[in-house]
């Protein structure tokens, strides 16, 4: 029982700390967007930026595309999760959750392509 | 979008942060319906925003449920096996639905949100569900149920608490029944996969809510992913409404602490069924 949770408490430690750091990552995005929404003005309901335009966009300070790396960033989260438990069970060499993992990364990988279209 | 809509996202976000997390239920129950019928939004929208909103409140609190042992994490990576292929078929789905449609499901969701929360009882105390379990994971082992047995130490009762796996093809069952339901109607999913991890699967209480909260995070991203491919997701109305329920998930954690928790679900469940009217008047285009 120890050794079982000394194994898990890195997948633990690295899945909690990486939750914290995306969150608090795009929720200082959201932050500065609406900030510059504040001191610029709101200029109607706008959709999410297209990923090619994003690093321009950025670089200009558009307030819809920061939001929009920042609503991106908190996407990207949950599916970070799921690489640490990839890491940590091929380290451990545990091949039944590591082949599970892969199947949830696969899933995951193909619905963020497809909203990356 | 004006300067009022936008406090008004962030009050909405708000509320339900602290909602969600003084009573333990997504705050989709109160999002989508309070953009819908007080802010006027397209359904759709609605839920494309409130998707958004799930994924920020469950990786807040699935990063304090993990620092502390409570997740299961591989129970949560197998069920997402199923609930994320449902959550892509209810995100397709969506789309090929009326709103008016959409805003009937909602009313039923509702009704029984409403139902479940004015029916609870104080939870019963673990000691009582998991006397003597000493389940000791066995990575050696091929049975998948002991490879899933878990334990963490409780500090409200000071000692560690173990318990076993059990009915995985009924969790999996309710993982693609939550997935679905997340993607359509801008829900965690919670509601359905709290009750099957705790009374089907074996689960104590803490643990199930905790492993529901990481497998929210992930089927609400897929959700809100699908939601964004079909021009659902809207910045400014998703950055206030990030922000408000970010805060008042804080907040909620202080309320669930100093007030009866059982008068407020009766209070909300009241609100809850009243709501659940409008969305239903809103279908028939009455409203």
């Amino acid at each position: 029982m120890r050794d079982d949770n000394l194994k898990h408490s890195h997948l633990n430690n690295w899945s909690s700390l990486s939750l914290k750091l995306g969150v608090a990552i795009s929720l200082i995005l959201v932050i500065i967007g609406l900030i510059l929404i504040g001191t610029t003005g709101a200029k109607g309901v706008e959709p999410i930026v297209p990923l090619n335009q994003l690093p321009q966009e950025i670089l200009a300070l558009n307030a819809i595309a920061i939001i929009t790396t920042g609503i991106l960033i908190l996407l990207l989260t949950p599916i970070l999760q799921v690489v640490i438990a990839i890491v940590t069970f091929s380290r451990d060499r545990d091949k039944l959750y590591l082949g599970i993992s892969l199947t949830l990364l696969c899933i995951l990988a193909s619905s963020l392509l497809l909203a990356l279209m | 979008m004006t300067e009022v809509s936008l406090w008004a996202l962030g009050g909405i976000g708000l509320v339900a942060g602290l909602l969600g997390s003084a009573l333990g239920v997504g705050g989709g129950a109160f999002i989508v319906p309070m953009l819908t019928l007080a802010l006027n939004l397209p359904i759709h929208i609605a839920i494309g925003s409130s998707l958004v909103a799930i994924v920020a409140t469950s990786c807040t609190a699935t990063s304090v449920y993990t620092k502390n042992r409570l997740t299961n994490l591989k129970l949560g990576l197998l069920l997402e096996t199923a609930a994320t292929p449902g959550a892509i078929i209810g995100g397709f789905i969506v789309v090929l639905l009326a709103s008016s449609v959409l805003n009937a499901l909602f009313g039923v969701v509702l009704i029984y949100v409403a139902y479940t929360m004015a029916v609870s009882q104080p939870a019963i105390a673990e000691d009582s569900r998991h006397k003597g379990n000493s389940a000791k994971p066995d990575n050696t082992s091929t049975n998948l149920s002991n490879r899933l047995a878990g334990s963490y130490y409780d500090q409200s009762m000071s000692k560690v608490v173990t318990y076993k796996v059990s009915h995985i093809p009924q969790g999996l069952g309710s993982g693609f029944l939550a997935g679905t339901l997340s993607s359509l109607l801008g829900i965690g999913g919670g509601i359905v996969q709290v009750p099957i991890l705790n009374l089907v699967m074996g689960l104590p209480m803490k643990a199930a809510i905790a492993t529901s909260s990481f497998m929210i995070a992930i089927t609400a991203t897929v959700g809100a992913l699908i939601h964004y491919y079909h021009g659902n997701v809207y910045p400014i109305i998703v950055a206030p409404l990030v922000i408000g329920v970010f805060l008042g998930a804080r907040a909620g954690t202080e309320l669930a602490q100093r007030t009866r928790g059982i008068l407020l679900k009766r209070i909300f469940a009241g609100f809850l069924f009243i709501t659940a009217i409008l969305m239903f008047l809103k279908a028939a285009n009455i409203i």
